[in-house]
């Protein structure tokens, strides 16, 4: 018997100086495409751009800077590198409403951006609005830095809206 | 024999706050398993907290504006208009008016400082009661229909309404306002002056 476990035990040590041989992995399924996207903070649920207007600067055109900054990120990926293009659009239609019904359009928010990979700009209050393409298979991100740009004098109220982020890749 | 009539102006500003706060999460989403087209969504949102507000002017930013009127010894009470002679921040008897609100309707009430006599001369004749010129001898005429003064009077507590812009709680009016002696009635000789306080507010 303890002959047989030193045979083996041989056998074994001798393999670990074998030459090493060519060797093929395959791992499946993988899916097709896919994306990702998000806007905000890690975490759950929707980050909320707060705009604070000082009662002494109501509509004189000085823009004001809301809070927290938003990270957006993006990512495409399909099996073949650069064979499709994704779309990062917003939807801006809907204003900003108060509990008294006034509004405020959503033209009157831009944004500046960490380094561009995102433009910077302005939502154009439509529900297309088109803020970037690229070609997969890629993961792109920025901060933004968004602004009231304050313009006009518009009724007493907390004014609530949403911008709804779409990637789509065809 | 030169009458003299003094009026002064005040402009009033009001303001108040209203201030709410916001939270902080984010959203994300993904499409794992998109053969043909497909799509991933993820919203933000806005808050925007404008707080109430209420500015009003009428003539200088920083001191009480002096109209003075020097009525000609030939034309004392014979209902021939005067025209300030100094006084205002735009002209002679022309005062900026400016009102500005986001909270509703703004109503402009004028008073004065005359005690209901009207505007009192220095009484230096003896007379046996107060002589005084009344504030509806003073004429105020705007230049823009939807920012009017509420016309003068001894008592005060005539107002005026600017007219809010499109419907909404919103006034930014501005005007200019030239204030006039009518000269009907023959007065003392005397040098008359009073204050006219003009007083915004809001629901």
């Amino acid at each position: 018997m303890k002959g047989r476990y030193q045979i083996f035990l041989t056998a074994v040590l001798l393999s670990c100086f074998l030459p090493a041989h060519a060797v093929t992995i395959v791992v499946s399924g993988l899916p097709n495409d896919q994306l990702r996207i998000r806007v905000g903070s890690t975490g759950s649920g929707i980050n909320v751009v707060t705009f604070n207007v000082p009662v002494g600067q109501i509509g004189n055109g000085v823009p004001i800077t809301g809070t927290p900054q938003i990270l957006v990120r993006v990512t495409a990926r399909s099996a073949v590198a650069n064979s499709k293009t994704a779309t990062l659009t917003a939807n801006s239609l809907t204003p900003m409403m108060s509990a008294g019904g006034d509004t405020i359009p959503f033209t009157t928010i831009n944004w500046t951006t960490s380094d561009g990979d995102i433009p910077a700009g302005a939502f154009d209050g439509s529900n297309t609005q088109t803020l970037l393409t690229f070609q997969n298979s890629r993961s792109i991100e920025n901060t933004h830095t968004f602004h009231y740009s304050n313009v006009n004098v518009v009724p007493t109220g907390t004014y609530t809206g949403r911008v709804t982020y779409t990637l789509s890749m065809p | 024999m030169h009458t003299f009539i003094k009026l002064l102006f005040n402009a009033i500003t009001l303001a108040g706050i209203m201030v709410l706060s916001p939270m902080a999460m984010g959203e994300s989403d993904q499409d794992n398993a998109c053969a043909g087209s497909c799509s991933a969504q993820a919203r933000v949102a806005f808050t925007i907290n404008v707080p109430g507000f209420l500015r009003f002017q009428v003539g200088s930013l920083a001191s009480i504006d002096d109209v003075t009127f020097n009525v000609p010894a030939n034309n004392v009470g014979d209902a021939s208009v005067v025209m300030a002679n100094i006084g205002g921040d735009v002209a002679a008897g022309i005062l900026t008016a400016k009102i500005a609100g986001n909270v509703g309707q703004i109503t402009i009430t004028e008073t004065n400082n005359g005690g209901g006599e009207g505007i009192l001369g220095t009484g230096t004749m003896m007379q046996v009661t107060q002589n005084a010129i009344p504030y509806t001898d003073i004429s105020c005429s705007s230049n823009d229909s939807d920012l009017v003064a509420p016309s003068l009077s001894d008592s005060g507590g005539n107002t005026s309404t600017p007219t809010l812009q499109g419907g909404s709680g919103v006034t930014q009016r501005s005007a200019e306002w030239t204030f006039t002696y009518l000269n009907t009635t023959v007065v003392e000789a005397d040098t008359y002056s009073g204050q006219v306080t003009y007083t915004a507010t809001d629901p």
